[in-house]
């Protein structure tokens, strides 16, 4: 590592802070490569974690091309990085050990479903990875409408008038932080005034358990992200299909799923795992849902999760076994 | 098109709580109106929501 003296204790305040991440002409972000820090995470204020980043900015042990294993590429948001866990207990990591097979994260935070997109595209010939496992948890499909995530803009897809899936790349400016602040506050502001004419207000008084994501009466607002959904799946399947990569979603469980009742049936905690796997079937795309198994193992003495719904070690290992076992079910790791 | 749009992001700056966002946000009406504007009359001309940036992207399937 080369910047090892540098090494000092930080407090990661979870999804706004950017220690580990730096601006990335594609991937609109993407983790600093070759930085080791001491973290004290928000979840385990106590506790010390050491966490780096390798040569390609991935929280990972360096990539070695010679190997000569099976791959497994694992691409997703801030649970697949493994926020508030040690790196040797993060899914991946224990899925390599029970398989014995090369598995690679990718995971960053706070990455949305359209940047895992484009890092299947354009990192899997680095990899060449037969397998290809994407994370992703049910909530945080709301951040293909994000167009400007913890002061980064954000790469986006859309929907044109022929409903033909049309990508907007990061603009050139973007480099700059003072233009990336600019376009940032056009962006967060046309999202924002977009929600107050859906009757949307996230700024204030925000409840997790009452997130617009989950009520009945608000989905027509994300129609248009399911829809934007739907045409991204459906690219993520050809591009595997094309290069003979298996292609696997692992749903992760919703925090709010596994805390009280939402006390109404207008307010499903299930709303956006439900239409994921709609979409999933619908594209034939073979997906692991993580629900019913941690709901099994949850309980308030030994919790699968922590405070904020990132997965905590038992997790972690939940989600490896269950994915270890779809994969043999399926096959895919002897052929 | 032109004045409903501005009704609307009035009524969006008076919404905030208090008198403070309301000015930050009658500032920021003012500044981003046309830019809005733009992506509204082209939404009006038969494109959809995010089509609202003024760039125009690119195919997904070339890049594959």
């Amino acid at each position: 590592m080369k910047n090892k003296s540098k090494v000092k204790t930080l407090t990661l305040q979870d999804r706004s802070d950017t220690s580990f991440y730096q601006f990335n002409p594609v991937f609109g972000f993407w983790g600093k490569p070759d930085i080791e820090r001491d973290v004290s995470f928000e979840q385990r204020r106590d506790e010390v974690i050491r966490v780096s980043h390798n040569a390609e900015g991935n929280r990972d042990s360096p990539f070695d091309r010679s190997c000569g294993k099976k791959t497994i590429l694992c691409v997703g948001g801030s649970h697949t990085w493994g926020g508030g866990v040690e790196q040797h207990l993060r899914y991946t990591d224990r899925l390599s050990e029970r398989s014995g097979l090369d598995v690679i994260n990718l995971g960053h935070c706070s990455l949305g479903f359209d940047q895992v997109c484009l890092t299947l595209l354009e990192k899997s010939s680095f990899y060449s990875p037969n397998i290809v496992i994407v994370e992703q948890y049910p909530w945080a499909i709301h951040r293909v409408l994000n167009t400007f995530v913890n002061g980064y803009v954000k790469p986006h897809f859309f929907l044109d008038s022929q409903q033909k899936l049309k990508l907007q790349k990061v603009p050139w400016l973007a480099r700059f932080k003072i233009f990336r602040a600019m376009i940032g506050a056009f962006h967060s502001y046309r999202k924002e005034f977009r929600e107050f004419q859906a009757g949307i207000n996230l700024k204030e008084g925000y409840d997790p358990a009452c997130d617009p994501i989950f009520l009945y009466w608000k989905s027509s607002y994300y129609d248009y992200l399911y829809k934007l959904v739907d045409s991204i799946l459906g690219v993520m399947r050809d591009f595997c299909l094309q290069r003979g990569i298996k292609l696997l979603f692992a749903l992760g469980v919703v925090g709010q799923r596994l805390g009280p009742q939402s006390g109404s049936a207008l307010v499903d905690y299930d709303l956006p795992r439900n239409r994921l796997i709609h979409l999933l079937e619908k594209n034939q795309i073979r997906f692991v849902d993580m629900t019913n198994k941690m709901l099994l193992e949850h309980s308030e003495k030994a919790p699968v999760i922590f405070f904020d719904g990132h997965i905590n070690a038992k997790g972690h290992d939940i989600f490896s076994q269950v994915l270890f076992d779809k994969l043999n079910d399926l096959g895919w790791l002897t052929t | 098109m032109k004045h409903s749009l501005f009704r609307e992001l009035f009524r969006f700056a008076l919404s905030k709580k208090n008198f403070s966002q309301k000015l930050v946000y009658l500032f920021k009406a003012i500044i981003f109106a046309p830019l809005l504007y733009k992506g509204t009359k082209r939404m009006s001309q038969g494109e959809k929501a995010e089509a609202m940036s003024s760039q125009v992207g690119d195919d997904i399937y070339p890049l594959f």
